[in-house]
């Protein structure tokens, strides 16, 4: 028999015992849980159905914890299944910013009260381009596009370096959502018609860097190019002459028409470096050639992120071309790694690229100088230590810590 | 008496981590039941887009069922399967152009599963259909 004097500090020790365990049990089962349900969406047989199955738990996780949670789900997924990151990580990020805009801003229309953690700048801040281009999409003066802007630089720039230019991006893509909704069905397939108006608009943003009104500049671009990819409002990828249409552009519009046009050389080019430029060298536009090469390349390194003997193989290929252009072809796989990565991990396959002997042969300084410049894209200072370490050299490092 | 009362205490708080630990997966095993289904409908069923997204947004309806799309908003929609923007998971679900406002479109659904869609136009706008 017990004596009775133990029995109030056992019963209290006990009682300790479960209020400790029992938050690590619920935790314990919920990873258990979704990492079942997330290989349980993996049973489908087509892709877009896979997709389409995390989405929902991406969504669930929305719903339950904010952004973040989503992020958490959207990166198990990302980490897990190479089909998720291959298959357009921007676009998916995409996806989930329009969620954001519908489930925790409408209806409520305070920006201030959603939390953008740092992982919201993955897969080259997609999030924020879904999210603005509804927002703005709604709200299509330029008013209120500085404004938002205006208040998200002023919240997450310490933190989020490019939060502005993606902010002008993603209002870019809302103008012309917007224009879109506007015009008839005979003004389908007709540029000017649909460019005109939302660039006279981009120009009027008073206040702005010229970086910001290229920006938004793009973002009208983009969404075009993929009307274009998509044959849809009478727009059609020319895979022969891509940049015909860009040539009867208004001159202060025709370099963010070149960049969107490039975006999609992949397909032009067969995923392959070489082919790319040559495409490239056929270019009109001499002065936007480099541009193009680079935006060309990480696109291709889109579809190939996940699969590190594609993306070497890429690598391989940039050794056939010109040394010039090879340093170039190196720093553009560093690009698309990092700005295709898993959310907060961007870091790890890039720095692979710049190690690589067949780059350290050739001089690898402009291969660490761009990974350090785009660092500060995705990561806040203070954890910028591990991602900085393996840059060789101090004046590359010294960017990394503080661009 | 000291060894003993030490060991007693370990054994009831390793106890009482166990049984919590136990206790914890336990309950959140349980995941409350499967979402309840909307009730399942057949013949020619109506879903509008509003101000507010779908209503209904989610219909559960018999294979060879139609589903009628029209808007009372002032703009152009399109229905169209998940994926946005290129509609894959069902690509014959989608009208392929915008949708005047006045205008309705039917489609037939003759391939069982469960189909989310959105409207292109706005893709924030979602919902979802079984086909039974």
């Amino acid at each position: 028999m017990l004596n009775k004097k133990y029995l109030i500090p056992i019963l209290g020790i006990v009682g300790a015992g479960l209020l400790v365990s029992v938050p690590f049990a619920l935790d314990a089962y919920h990873s258990y849980s979704l990492d079942k349900k997330i290989r349980s969406c993996a049973e489908s047989e087509a892709s877009s159905s896979r997709i389409d199955c995390w989405y929902d738990l991406i969504r669930n996780g929305l719903l339950a914890g904010g952004i973040a949670e989503a992020m958490d789900v959207f990166s198990r997924v990302y980490e897990s299944h190479d089909d998720f990151a291959n298959s357009g990580c921007h676009t998916h990020a995409h996806w989930l910013g329009d969620r954001v805009y519908y489930d925790l801003y409408r209806g409520q229309n305070d920006l201030s009260a959603i939390e953008f953690p740092q992982s919201s700048t993955a897969c080259g801040y997609g999030l924020f381009h879904g999210f603005l281009e509804h927002l703005i999409q709604d709200n299509s003066d330029i008013t209120f596009v500085r404004k938002t802007c205006e208040e998200l630089k002023g919240r997450l720039e310490g933190t989020m370096r490019d939060i502005g230019t993606i902010c002008y991006h993603g209002a870019g893509h809302g103008l012309m959502l917007a224009q879109g909704e506007k015009l008839t069905k005979e003004s389908y397939g007709n540029i000017a018609a649909y460019t005109r108006g939302p660039i006279e608009q981009c120009e009027a943003l008073e206040g702005v860097t010229e970086r910001e009104m290229e920006e938004c500049k793009e973002g009208l671009y983009n969404v075009i190019t993929q009307w274009m990819t998509l044959s849809q409002y009478g727009f059609e990828y020319d895979y022969e002459k891509p940049f015909t249409i860009c040539d009867a552009e208004p001159e202060n519009a025709q370099s963010a028409c070149y960049y969107e046009i490039a975006q999609k050389l992949d397909k032009v080019a067969s995923f392959d470096p070489v082919k790319l430029a040559e495409v490239v060298g056929t270019v009109k536009r001499q002065d936007l050639r480099t541009m193009i090469f680079g935006v060309g390349m990480a696109g291709i390194i889109q579809s190939r992120v996940a699969d590190e003997e594609r993306y070497m193989e890429t690598l391989e290929r940039c050794g056939l071309i010109d040394e010039e252009l090879f340093l170039k072809c190196a720093a553009s796989i560093v690009h698309g790694l990092m700005e295709h990565g898993s959310p907060q991990q961007e870091f790890r396959r890039a720095v692979s690229i710049c190690a690589h002997p067949l780059v350290v042969e050739k001089g690898a300084d402009r291969c660490w100088r761009t990974y350090a410049e785009r660092v500060g894209r995705f990561y806040a200072p203070q954890d910028r230590g591990e991602v900085c370490e393996p840059i060789p050299d101090e004046k590359n490092r010294e960017i990394c810590l503080t661009q | 008496m000291m060894h003993l009362s030490s060991s007693v205490l370990t054994l009831g708080a390793l106890a009482g981590i166990g049984c919590g630990a136990l206790l914890g997966f336990i309950v959140f095993s349980y995941d409350g039941g499967s979402t309840a289904l909307p009730p399942l409908q057949e013949g020619k069923i109506s879903i509008m887009l509003t101000d507010d997204g779908y209503v209904p947004r989610d219909v559960r309806i018999t294979r060879g069922s139609i589903v009628e799309f029209s808007t009372t908003r002032d703009r152009p929609h399109w229905p169209a399967s998940n994926l946005h923007p290129d509609h894959s998971i069902y690509s014959e679900f989608d009208p392929k152009r915008p949708l005047e406002p006045a205008e309705v479109w039917s489609f037939t659904f003759d391939r069982p599963g469960v189909w989310n869609y959105h409207d292109h136009i706005r893709s924030y706008f979602t919902g979802r259909i079984y086909v039974e």
